[in-house]
């Protein structure tokens, strides 16, 4: 496509419109105002470019908490159709400054799931087994577990 | 009498990409070889440089191993954490970036890249995971530093697919294609080469100690140019050995 202004030829790429953003964050109010910690990735584009855009919150804080310190706002409420608010959700994979990977777990999963068969036991026993995420965070290892892998507020993991 | 330092191929490698980088470059570097590298340069000769990842990580000090670019150990202490958008973006395609190491399952003579697939892309063919952003520091860094395991098939006669840009089918055809930079050094555990300045074909620059040409040559995939004269790539000294293993990869995750 011709440049209008220089007349150079470049190729020109259709953007990408999600019909639905999937977005993991560790603080949102109510609204969807949510707060990103560390590198944003291209979370903050998904959100925006998707046409329907779901927030999962570690926290769940009051909007007047998001109103004392709105620039950490990467994704405005506006543009957010859900906001979830489910602590952990990640596990087992890590969340910057509140968690860290259970580095045990996803080898026990990358050892199972080599086959169709131990995938489906492990699928049968961790999502199809327990009665929610609560159940899910019990069997993973409970309160106790949970509070090893929680980040430490220096190192961020 | 005098011992002879010990060191893997990978330290000697590392180090290879190490002397590649000059005080002051920003750099651009993934997980592994390019990352220890990169470190080494900044402790020793080149104190300046800015490293960055691509997912928005610029000049972290890691303590800890970590198992990839998503692990929040390699980004400890960093001075800004960003986004893809932001390093890819405003400034990798604004020309900042000096110098980006790239890996792949093979390159061919001209320094392009395949990092998709294996076999034939009208026929059977078996997908990997490139390239991530590899195709945009192949377009658009000034230069980039290939990093690759030295067999037949990886530095290879033809690539199955071009993922990423070298000088394409050589002479004139980077330019043709208003591409930035090029790639200026292959780094594989056998040898050092670069590119010949018209023809943009590979050429032999060093062979590494305990190496012959007889071997860089049988395990190349396609016949490089020659100059007369071929060095031995210079060993790393004891104090870049000692850098990689007691402080820059402790646990030997990557140069082990």
């Amino acid at each position: 496509m011709g440049d209008p202004f220089t007349g150079d030829d470049w190729l020109v790429l259709k953007p990408l419109v999600p019909d639905v953003a999937v977005i993991q964050v560790q603080v949102a109010d109510s609204e969807g105002n949510a707060v990103i910690f560390g590198p944003r990735w291209e979370n903050e584009e998904q959100a925006k470019a998707s046409k329907r855009t779901i927030i999962i919150t570690e926290r769940l804080v009051d909007t007047e908490t998001i109103r004392r310190s709105p620039e950490q706002v990467v994704i405005p409420g506006f543009r957010v159709s859900h906001v979830v608010h489910l602590p952990f959700a990640a596990h087992p994979t890590s969340v910057y400054h509140a968690y860290d990977y259970d580095e045990d777990h996803i080898r026990q999963y990358a050892e199972v799931s080599r086959t169709p068969e131990g995938c489906q036991e492990y699928l049968d026993e961790y999502v199809y087994g327990v009665k929610d995420h609560w159940g899910y965070l019990e069997l993973v290892g409970g309160v106790k577990h949970l509070n090893d892998l929680t980040a430490d507020p220096i190192l961020g993991y | 009498m005098t011992t002879e330092l010990e060191y893997t191929p990978f330290e000697l490698m590392a180090v290879a990409g190490a002397r590649e980088l000059k005080d002051g470059e920003i750099v651009a570097v993934g997980l592994g070889l390019p990352m220890i590298a990169s470190f080494l340069a900044k402790r020793t000769h080149a104190p300046n440089i800015t490293i960055l990842f691509e997912l928005g990580v610029v000049d972290p000090e890691p303590v800890h191993t970590g198992v990839g670019l998503a692990d929040p150990r390699v980004w400890y202490r960093a001075k800004i954490l960003s986004s893809f958008v932001d390093m890819l973006g405003t400034v990798l395609h604004r020309g900042l970036v000096d110098v980006g190491f790239l890996g792949g399952l093979e390159t061919d003579a001209y320094g392009n890249l395949n990092t998709t697939l294996i076999g034939d892309p009208q026929g059977k063919y078996r997908h990997f995971t490139g390239s991530g952003g590899a195709n945009d520091l192949a377009s658009s860094a000034n230069r980039t530093i290939i990093i690759i395991r030295h067999e037949a098939r990886k530095v290879s006669e033809a690539v199955a697919f071009i993922t990423s840009p070298g000088y394409l089918r050589g002479e004139g055809e980077r330019e043709a294609a208003g591409l930035r930079g090029g790639p200026s050094r292959v780094i594989t555990d056998k040898a050092i080469l670069d590119f010949d300045p018209t023809s943009k074909h590979m050429r032999l620059e060093s062979i590494h100690p305990g190496t012959t040409l007889e071997d860089v040559l049988a395990t190349t995939g396609f016949k490089p140019i020659l100059p007369e004269h071929i060095p031995t790539t210079a060993p790393p000294t004891s104090e870049q050995v000692r850098l990689i293993r007691e402080e820059i990869d402790p646990e030997g995750m990557y140069a082990g």
